[in-house]
């Protein structure tokens, strides 16, 4: 009789159902196992749990180990379908702005965009003028890559990589050159190319049709609708970005570009800007603060220091450590920052919402529960006036250690 | 050269409220009239119809220069006539707005002309500043950063949103000024002939989009949350948390590394 009666524990039962419950993967082990020989060994027995209803339930989705679920995302990107083109016959140039050196999502729309244009013997070329730390190229749909970093290109140089890009549309047979129309710069050298090659540009172009597009006109107030044009200045969200292939990004070198350095303008370099003065929504850079500061006056030293403009949440403001246009949140600005530092700050929602354009967020907090540190790519749990001074003395040292390096 | 003896011409355009849609002048091209103010002589110039010259009176009611318009027919290039004009009359500086607030919009005029003269263009300018060998420009960049440029006149120069605010016009005095008149080159614009605009429409908000294969991906995108997290540290003194700190502001480059 005894034997007839399969003996289930349910609180381990609903422990295997629960993934959620810190011993899961304790319980639903591995059911394959190395055996004495040498030969994996598969466990039938251990092969999926008990359902609520006492039947056994076989999880072949995965859906509830977590760690099983990041090794079958991993393997879907890796399974990418490669979009290759062997010898193009005709190319589309995109000109990314690789503001702050990266592809930005303004850039990654235009190359999808250019995608729609392509057909099978196309290839779309990018052109990266100066530095960069981008490294995504083959995700973001970039068939061949030129990479112009040269002294000339550097800093505003337009002079220098119109007559490039004139170069390039000689030699080879280009369909449309594509820039985003951004004040990142896209705006202006697209504008410059157009102008050079003396051919109206379609320009703000926000909506393709078939074979034209949808521009806004009347500085944005009114729509005109133009033929495709050879130089095209495209707004954001003009298509949908590359994420499905795989490309190749092959560096594109039979290309001789004799570029002469003579300009008429002269980059005498950045300016150094008092970072107090910028305004807080377009600031790169915010050092804010909220209730769990203990010493305003190691916040501003650490702001002055770091170079970096000065947020607060409400309560710091409706407590009158800070002005209330300094106020970060859904009652305050909205920021876009490309790091921002909360010290001190738990992380509200309608904090939350002001922060939600921000590129990366520290956090320095005591709690290790709170919600900013969930939203922060890096947390610093420890007290607030302690890592601020920290921080004061770590660049003091630097700065003072590259003043020797400089006098000797 | 002193900087009075810089001839400068600012490029005038109508403006429409984006409200109301009442004529008006132009924002940008207010601010590049108020930034030629201190460049010494200037001219107001506007390539159009002269039976606009009402509204090109609040131009005149800044009380900074004379406002004259170069008129050509309603089909013709303003850019031609333009370029015919400053090859006649040679100017030092000539400034202009970035965009149009009617018509086609498209931000081409300066760096067509600065084609057609053989000019170097500067865009977003937001200061000029006179030297002995030159001009030295302020270039607004995104973000609020500030970017030193030098120039040798002649030149054309776009002025940026971040320029200095216009001055209100006077009522009184612009309608006591008179607009002058020059007869401008005219070539057709065939393309712009066959424009048709109509009313800008509102562009749909992007969704996110869901790409999973299987109805198990499709479940698992639909209830779980995405939240990532990043690093925690848990530092044993303060001088290792800052140093963590510290580096990514490297990596970004926010902060000069040694
Ligand atoms: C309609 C409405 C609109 C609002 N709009 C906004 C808005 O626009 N912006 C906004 O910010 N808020 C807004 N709020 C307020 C918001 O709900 C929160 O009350 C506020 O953001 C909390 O601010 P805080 O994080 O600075 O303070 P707290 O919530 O008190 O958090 C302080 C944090 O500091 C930490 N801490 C304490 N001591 C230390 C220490 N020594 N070192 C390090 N960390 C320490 C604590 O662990 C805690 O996480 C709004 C609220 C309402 C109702």
């Amino acid at each position: 009789m005894a034997n007839h009666v399969k003996r289930v524990d349910p609180h381990l039962e609903r422990i295997k159902r629960n993934r959620l419950h810190p011993r899961h993967l304790e319980l639903t082990a591995t059911a394959i196992s190395m055996g004495p020989n040498g030969i994996i060994r598969k466990d039938p027995h251990k092969v999926g749990f008990m359902g609520p209803n006492g039947i056994k339930r076989i999880d072949r989705a995965n859906l509830n180990q977590a760690s099983g679920n990041v090794v079958s995302q991993m393997q879907i990107e890796e399974q990418k379908p490669k979009h290759i083109i062997e010898s193009p016959t005709r190319y589309i140039v995109v000109l990314p702005d690789l503001a702050a050196g990266r592809l930005s999502s303004h850039d990654k729309d235009v190359l999808g965009y250019a995608h729609t244009l392509a057909d099978e013997n196309t290839a779309v070329i990018a052109i990266a003028f100066g530095e960069h730390k981008e490294s995504g190229w083959q995700d973001a749909g970039v068939d061949r890559l030129l990479e112009l970093n040269d002294d000339i290109y550097q800093g505003f140089s337009p002079e220098a990589r119109i007559q490039a890009l004139v170069q390039i549309e000689q030699s080879l047979d280009v369909t449309h050159f594509l820039f985003p129309d951004s004040i990142d710069g896209g705006a202006d050298l697209g504008r410059r190319f157009a102008a050079e090659l003396d051919s109206r540009p379609v320009t703000h172009g926000w909506k393709p049709l078939e074979d034209s597009i949808i521009c806004r006109a009347s500085a944005g107030t009114q729509d005109l609708t133009k033929t495709l044009s050879k130089v095209m200045l495209l707004d954001a969200e003009v298509a949908d970005p590359i994420d499905e292939t795989q490309h190749a990004a092959s560096t594109l070198d039979e290309l001789e570009l004799a570029v002469s350095a003579k300009a008429l303008i002269n980059d005498l370099g950045m300016l150094a800007v008092n970072p107090a003065d910028i305004s807080l929504s377009v600031a790169p850079f915010i050092l804010s603060g909220g209730n769990g500061i203990r010493d305003w006056d190691t916040f501003h030293q650490a702001a002055s220091i770091l170079g970096a403009t000065e947020g607060a949440s409400r309560v710091a403001v409706d407590d009158g450590f800070m002005p209330r246009h300094r106020q970060v949140g859904a009652s305050g600005i909205w920021v876009s920052a490309r790091v921002y530092i909360a010290v001190g700050i738990s992380g509200a929602v309608q904090h939350l919402q002001g922060i939600s354009q921000v590129d990366k967020v520290i956090a320095i907090n005591t709690n290790t529960k709170c919600d900013m540190i969930k939203r922060a790519d890096l947390s610093i749990i420890a007290d607030s006036t302690d890592i601020l001074n920290a921080l004061v003395e770590l660049v003091q040292a630097q700065e003072v250690s590259e003043g020797e390096s400089h006098a000797a | 050269m002193p900087l009075s003896q810089l001839t400068t011409h600012t490029l005038l355009s109508l403006g429409k409220h984006p409200l109301s849609g009442r004529t008006r002048r132009a924002e940008q091209d207010a601010k590049a009239f108020e930034l030629a103010a201190k460049l010494g002589q200037c001219l107001g110039l506007h390539a159009g119809n002269y039976q606009d010259a009402d509204a090109l009176k609040s131009f005149a009611g800044m009380s900074i220069a004379p406002v004259c318009i170069l008129e050509i027919e309603q089909s013709s290039d303003p850019v031609a006539a333009l370029s015919a004009y400053f090859k006649q009359t040679k100017s030092d500086i000539i400034l202009t707005g970035s965009q149009a607030e009617r018509g086609e919009s498209s931000g081409m005029l300066p760096y067509l002309l600065g084609k057609s003269l053989d000019l170097p263009v500067i865009n977003q300018v937001c200061e000029v500043e006179q030297t002995e060998t030159g001009l030295n420009i302020t270039q607004a960049l995104p973000r609020g950063a500030r970017r030193a440029l030098s120039v040798k006149p002649p030149c054309i120069l776009i002025i940026d949103e971040s320029a200095p605010e216009a001055r209100q016009t006077a009522y009184g005095a612009a309608m006591r000024a008179e607009v002058g008149k020059l007869q401008g080159y005219n070539e057709a614009d065939t393309d712009a002939a066959n424009f048709n605009f109509e009313d800008a429409r509102k562009k749909p908000k992007r969704m996110k989009k869901i790409k999973a294969k299987t109805a198990a991906d499709r479940f698992k995108a639909a209830t779980v949350s995405q939240a990532k997290g990043g690093q925690v540290i848990e530092p044993k003194t303060s001088q290792e948390g800052a140093e963590a700190i510290l580096k990514l502001l490297k990596e970004e480059g926010l902060v000069k590394t040694n």
